[in-house]
C-alpha cells in the first residue's frame, strides 16, 4: 500500500514532467521565438514574423527603421512613410474590423494596450494570431518594445542597431547639456484647452535629456489640462508648442495673461513639428537634440 | 384599425421572415468579401481556416448578440412605454445605462489592466444598482408604485450618474478617456460564443415572461383601475415588468455598451404601422428589434470597412429618418 501510494504521485510527477518537457520542447523548436509583451502576456512565433499588421504607429516606425518595412502587410491612417503608401490601411487602429485583419493572415499583430472591454488582443490571440501589445508611454517602454520587435523579426542586426542608435544619441544629448542650469519648460500638446506633457510621459523624459526641467513635475497626471492661470502661476522659462491643431501661434498673444509670461517676453516660445514628438519612435534622439537646441540656444 | 390589417400570426410571420433575411445578409456580408459558396462551406464545416474563423467565430456570434440585444431593448422599450404611459420612455430613461456606465468607466479608469470580464460584470452590477435605487425611491412614495414618481426618480438618478461620468472622464488620463468613450458608444465587436451564451441565458427567459404579460398590459392601457376590476394584479405586474425589463437592459448594456434609439423607435414604428395590441406589439418588438439592430450592425461593420462605425451612430442615422417618415404618414 505504502509503495503504491508513493508510486502514484511519482508516476503523476513523471507525467507532468514529461508534459512540461514536451511543452518546453515546443518552445525551443528551431526558429521559435517567445517574448513577454508589455502587459505580461507571452507571445510565441513559430518563425520570425513575415506578415505583420501594425496598429501602433510608433512600432510601425521602428519596423521601418529596422529595414523590415517589406514585412508589413497593413498600416494605419497615421503612418505617412511613403514606403508604406501602397499598403492597405486598417484605419485609425483603435476599432478595426477583426475579420478584415484575419483575412490578411498576419503572423504577428501589433496592437494598442487593450481597452478592457473590447479585448481585441485576446480576441486575436484566441483566433490564432500572435498579438503583441505594449505601452508606449515612456522612452523605456518604446526601447523595450523595439528590442522585442527585433527578436520577433529574427534577431535582425539592424534591429539592435536602431535601438543602440537611439540610446547613444540620447546619452550624447544629455552629456552636451549636463553642466548647464536647467530652465523650467512647459510642453504644450494642445491649445484649446491647454493640454501639456506631464511627468512620466516620453516627452517629459525628452525634456530631461534636453537639459530642461518639466514645470509640471509635481503633477500626477500624464497629459493634464491646464488653465492659463496655472501657466501664469508657474511662469515657465521656456514654452514649447507641439500641437497638431495649431494654425496660428500668434493667436496665443491675444489671450489675457499670455503676453506677460516671462517666456513670451523673452522670446522663448517655440513651435515644433508635432510629428517629431507625437510618438516614441526610432528618431527619439533627434527630437531630444532639437529640444536641447531650443532650451539651450548657446550650446553648439 | 383598417379592415385589411393582417392577423397577428401573419404580422409576426412577416417580421420573422424579414429577420431571417437580415440574418442571411449579416452572415453574407462584411469587411471581407466571402463568396456565398464558401460561406455555405464554412457553415457545413468544410471551408479553410480563415473563412471558418470569419463566418463561424466572428460573424455568427456577433449576429446572435445583435439579435438578442436588439430584441431585449425593443421589448424593454415597449414595456416602459406601456408602464410609464409616456411616449418618450425608452430602455435607458430610468437610469440603468447611467449606473452601468459609471461602474464601467470606474473600472476602466481605476482598475488598470483587468480581466476581460471585469467591465461587463461592473456594468451589469452598476445597472442593477441603479435599478434598485430608482425602484426604492419610487416605492417609498405612497403605497402603490406611482409610475410618474418612477419616471422622475429614474431621470434625476440618470442625470446624477451622467455628472459622475463627466467627473470621472475629467480626471481620467487619455487612455482611459478613449476606452471609456468607446465603451459608451456601444459596440457588438466583442461578441463571442460564450458571451452569446450568457446573453441568451439572461435574455430569453426575461423575454418569455414579458411576452406573457401582454393581456395585463392591454388592460392597463385602458386604465389601471379598470384593469384591477377585471382581475389584473396591477401592482405585481408593474413591479415585475419594471424589474425584469430593467434587468434585460442591464444585460444588454453589460454585453455591448449603450446602444440608443432601438428601444425608442422600434415599438413606436410598430404601433404606427400595425396598432398597439400588446399581444402583437411585444413579440413584434422582439422580432423587429432583433432585425433592426442586426441590420444596423451589419451596416456599421461594412460601410467604412476596415474601420467599424459605432453601431449607435447607425441606429440613429438610419432609424430616425425612417421613423419620421412613419410618423408623418400617420393618418390624422
Amino acid at each position: 500500500m505504502h509503495t503504491c501510494a508513493a508510486a502514484a504521485p511519482a508516476a503523476l510527477l513523471a507525467i507532468v514532467a514529461l508534459a512540461a518537457g514536451c511543452g518546453a520542447g515546443g518552445d525551443t523548436a528551431p526558429g521559435s521565438i517567445t517574448v513577454t509583451d508589455g502587459t505580461g502576456r507571452s507571445v510565441t512565433l513559430a518563425v520570425p514574423a513575415t506578415r505583420i499588421v501594425s496598429m501602433v504607429p510608433a512600432l510601425t516606425d521602428w519596423i521601418v527603421a529596422m529595414g523590415a518595412a517589406d514585412r508589413l502587410v497593413a498600416r494605419t491612417d497615421y503612418d505617412r512613410d511613403p514606403g508604406l503608401a501602397l499598403l492597405p490601411s486598417v484605419g485609425g487602429g483603435l476599432d478595426p474590423s477583426v475579420e478584415w485583419l484575419a483575412a490578411l493572415r498576419p503572423d504577428l499583430v501589433l496592437a494598442w494596450p487593450d481597452t478592457p472591454n473590447r479585448s481585441l488582443v485576446s480576441r486575436l490571440q484566441g483566433l490564432g494570431f500572435p498579438t503583441y501589445t505594449a505601452p508606449t508611454q515612456t522612452i523605456e517602454d518604446a526601447l523595450t518594445a523595439a528590442a522585442d520587435l527585433g527578436r520577433m523579426l529574427g534577431d535582425d542586426p539592424a534591429a539592435g542597431d536602431a535601438v543602440r542608435r537611439v540610446r547613444q544619441g540620447l546619452d550624447k544629448v544629455a552629456r552636451s547639456v549636463a553642466p548647464r542650469p536647467r530652465p523650467t519648460v512647459l510642453f504644450l500638446i494642445g491649445l484649446d484647452p491647454l493640454m501639456a506633457a506631464g511627468p512620466g510621459t516620453f516627452v517629459d523624459q525628452l525634456l530631461e535629456y534636453a537639459g530642461g526641467r518639466n514645470t509640471l513635475a509635481d503633477l500626477q497626471i500624464l497629459w493634464p489640462n491646464l488653465s492659463l492661470e496655472e501657466v501664469v502661476r508657474r511662469a515657465p522659462d521656456v514654452i514649447i508648442i507641439g500641437s497638431a491643431g495649431l494654425r496660428d501661434p500668434a493667436s496665443l498673444g491675444s489671450r489675457p495673461g499670455w503676453r506677460n509670461l516671462p517666456a513670451v517676453r523673452q522670446g522663448r516660445v517655440h513651435v515644433v513639428d508635432p510629428e517629431m514628438v507625437n510618438r516614441p519612435g526610432p528618431r527619439l534622439h533627434e527630437a531630444a537634440a532639437h529640444l536641447a537646441r531650443l532650451i539651450h540656444p548657446d550650446v553648439p | 384599425m383598417t379592415p385589411v390589417a393582417p392577423s397577428i400570426p401573419v404580422r409576426l410571420a412577416v417580421l420573422g421572415l424579414l429577420l431571417l433575411g437580415a440574418l442571411v445578409m449579416a452572415v453574407a456580408v462584411g469587411a471581407v468579401h466571402v463568396p456565398p459558396g464558401r460561406i455555405l462551406d464554412a457553415l457545413a464545416g468544410r471551408a479553410d481556416d480563415i473563412t471558418r474563423v470569419i463566418v463561424l467565430d466572428l460573424r455568427l456570434p456577433r449576429a446572435a448578440a445583435a439579435m438578442l440585444i436588439g430584441a431585449g431593448l425593443a421589448v424593454a422599450g415597449t414595456v416602459f412605454q406601456a408602464l410609464i404611459r409616456n411616449p418618450l420612455a425608452e430602455p435607458y430613461i430610468l437610469g440603468v445605462s447611467g449606473g452601468a456606465a459609471v461602474a464601467a468607466v470606474a473600472v476602466i479608469g481605476f482598475a488598470g489592466s483587468v480581466a476581460g470580464w471585469a467591465v461587463p460584470v461592473a456594468a451589469f452590477s452598476g445597472g442593477v444598482g441603479a435599478i434598485v435605487l430608482v425602484f426604492r425611491i419610487a416605492a417609498s412614495v405612497g403605497r402603490a408604485l406611482d409610475t410618474r414618481v418612477l419616471l422622475l426618480a429614474g431621470v434625476v438618478v440618470g442625470a446624477f450618474f451622467n455628472a459622475l461620468i463627466m467627473l470621472l472622464l475629467t480626471l481620467a488620463d487619455v487612455e482611459t478617456f478613449r476606452s471609456a468613450v468607446f465603451w459608451m458608444m456601444g459596440s457588438l465587436a466583442s461578441a463571442t460564443w460564450p458571451t452569446v451564451g450568457l446573453l441568451a441565458v439572461s435574455t430569453l427567459p426575461a423575454l418569455a415572461v414579458l411576452l406573457a404579460l401582454a393581456r395585463p398590459f392591454n388592460l392597463m392601457a385602458i386604465g389601471e383601475e379598470t384593469a384591477l376590476y377585471l382581475g389584473t394584479p396591477v401592482e405585481r405586474v408593474k413591479r415585475a415588468a419594471y424589474l425584469i425589463a430593467s434587468l434585460l437592459v442591464a444585460a444588454g448594456v453589460a454585453a455591448a455598451g449603450v446602444i440608443g434609439f432601438v428601444g425608442l423607435i422600434v415599438p413606436h414604428a410598430l404601433r404606427l404601422v400595425w396598432g398597439s395590441d400588446h399581444r402583437f406589439l411585444l413579440p413584434g418588438s422582439a422580432l423587429a428589434g432583433a432585425m433592426f439592430l442586426l441590420l444596423a450592425d451589419t451596416a456599421a461593420r461594412t460601410i467604412a470597412a476596415p474601420v467599424e462605425l459605432p453601431v449607435g451612430v447607425v441606429t440613429a442615422l438610419v432609424g430616425v429618418p425612417v421613423f419620421l417618415v412613419l410618423l408623418t404618414r400617420r393618418p390624422a
